[in-house]
């Protein structure tokens, strides 16, 4: 029973990877059995429906996201500094190992908003998932407020909404052509500073780190 | 005869974007299509000899549409700002964000199948070339003062995708607030004053008539 837990993950990881290889609609129990190299009734086991499976995988793979943010970005450095960082890991190259591929990251969100569109259950998961995802830069942005590093014209929720609104734009568009990473993370450092009333000169420097 | 095969084709394409829509893509079957137009599955596959080909050309078709609604907008005439509100408000989810509710399941197909992200690629480079056109037009004749037309194309744009997939997935935000976000980024980008930046539609009466 003890290794109960990490069969789960091995199941939710062989999802993940069928449900961005295959889409959503196409990832079947039975694949995705055959992909952890379990048997289907291992699988049924620990999560009895599909719906139930995929709705992990999106929750898992958020989860991640937020734990592999807070150890690659320094909680002490200034909230500047770590909006700047989330925006270079939501664009990031997928060459650091610690980073899942651009590609594979985003083509897993592209499924789940698609699969999301038409299920009700799943939307209450885009709710919670948003949320979770929001939360860095929200944090980022109130404490930059607080210290009179930022002067934003609009309300934190607003802001942090048009920014992930404008990430998971720009995201589509890497993603199905047209646009790339590195352009994708100059506009997304040009909106931050635009939204946050950041200074001409910290705009400069920022922009040499991209 | 000719002439009624050509009907029957795009009746059939139209009768599969409502399909896809509710069903979404992976769930719409030839059948579906079929029912939905009183014919029978025979006819349909007399026209596509297969699911595949069908969702493919219902793409094209769909995409085709957008264009035809995007053309209408940009060139109906007024201000360079009357004209690029006129294409927008075909572009946003403010108004009936039900026609995103087909891309969003065509961006994820397009990951897999490389002529629907031809499709997918071809349509969003018109829309861009038509607003940046549209952006440029205005600073030509002194309406609107912008640096980068591209980069601000871009960003509205962007912005747009992404809250058409908030819109769309979550329901989150209010049709009246999202204008007013759409309508403070045109401002920005285009060295408005928030009032100037306003589509000047607002009541959008003539512009939903081309929609």
């Amino acid at each position: 029973m003890h290794e109960g837990p990490d069969r789960r993950t091995l199941i939710l990881d062989a999802a993940r990877d069928v449900v961005c290889e295959r889409g959503v609609d196409a990832a079947r129990m039975a694949d995705i059995a055959e992909r952890a190299d379990v048997s289907l009734g291992l699988v049924q086991h620990y999560f009895r429906h599909r719906d139930r499976l995929l709705a992990e995988v999106f929750s898992l793979e958020s989860e991640r996201i937020t734990v592999r943010w807070r150890s690659l970005v320094d909680p002490d450095a200034d909230p500047l500094t770590r909006l700047f960082e989330y925006l270079r890991l939501c664009a990031r190259e997928g060459t650091d190992p610690s980073v899942r591929s651009f590609r594979l990251t985003w083509s897993l969100w592209l499924e789940f908003w698609s699969k999301a569109n038409r299920d009700a259950a799943l939307r209450e998961e885009v709710a919670a998932i948003y949320r979770e995802f929001s939360a860095p830069f929200s944090e980022a942005i109130t404490e930059g407020i607080e210290r009179g590093m930022f002067a934003p014209k609009g309300a934190v929720p607003d802001i942090v909404d048009r920014l992930v609104s404008l990430i998971d734009g720009l995201a589509i568009r890497t993603l199905l052509g047209g646009m790339d990473q590195h352009r994708m993370l100059w506009l997304l450092v040009d909106c931050l500073c635009i939204e946050l009333g950041v200074p001409d000169e910290q705009v400069k420097s920022l922009r040499q780190r991209i | 005869m000719r002439k009624n095969v050509e009907v029957r084709r795009e009746e059939i394409l139209a009768a599969a974007v409502e399909q896809v829509r509710e069903r979404g893509l992976d769930a719409t079957r030839v059948i579906d299509v079929a029912r939905a137009l009183g014919v029978s599955k025979a006819l349909v596959h007399y026209h596509f000899d297969s699911k595949e080909k069908l969702l493919a050309a219902t793409f094209t078709y769909a995409a085709q549409r957008d264009l035809d609604s995007l053309d209408r907008a940009s060139s109906s005439g007024g201000t360079a700002l009357m004209r690029l509100w006129a294409v927008l408000d075909v572009y946003a989810p403010t108004g009936d964000a039900s026609g995103w509710v087909l891309w969003i399941d065509g961006w994820a197909a397009a990951l897999r199948d490389e002529q629907l992200r031809t499709v997918v690629r071809d349509l969003d480079r018109r829309w861009k070339e038509s607003i940046a056109a549209l952006i440029r037009d205005g600073v030509e004749s002194g309406e609107f003062s912008c640096d980068d037309p591209d980069g601000a194309t871009w960003r509205i744009t962007a912005l747009l995708d992404g809250l058409a997939v908030q819109q769309v997935v979550r329901g989150g935000v209010s049709a009246p607030r999202l204008r007013a976000w759409v309508e403070s980024e045109v401002a920005r980008e285009l060295g408005l004053t928030p009032e100037h930046g306003q589509n000047p539609a607002i009541d959008s009466s003539q512009v939903r008539s081309l929609c």
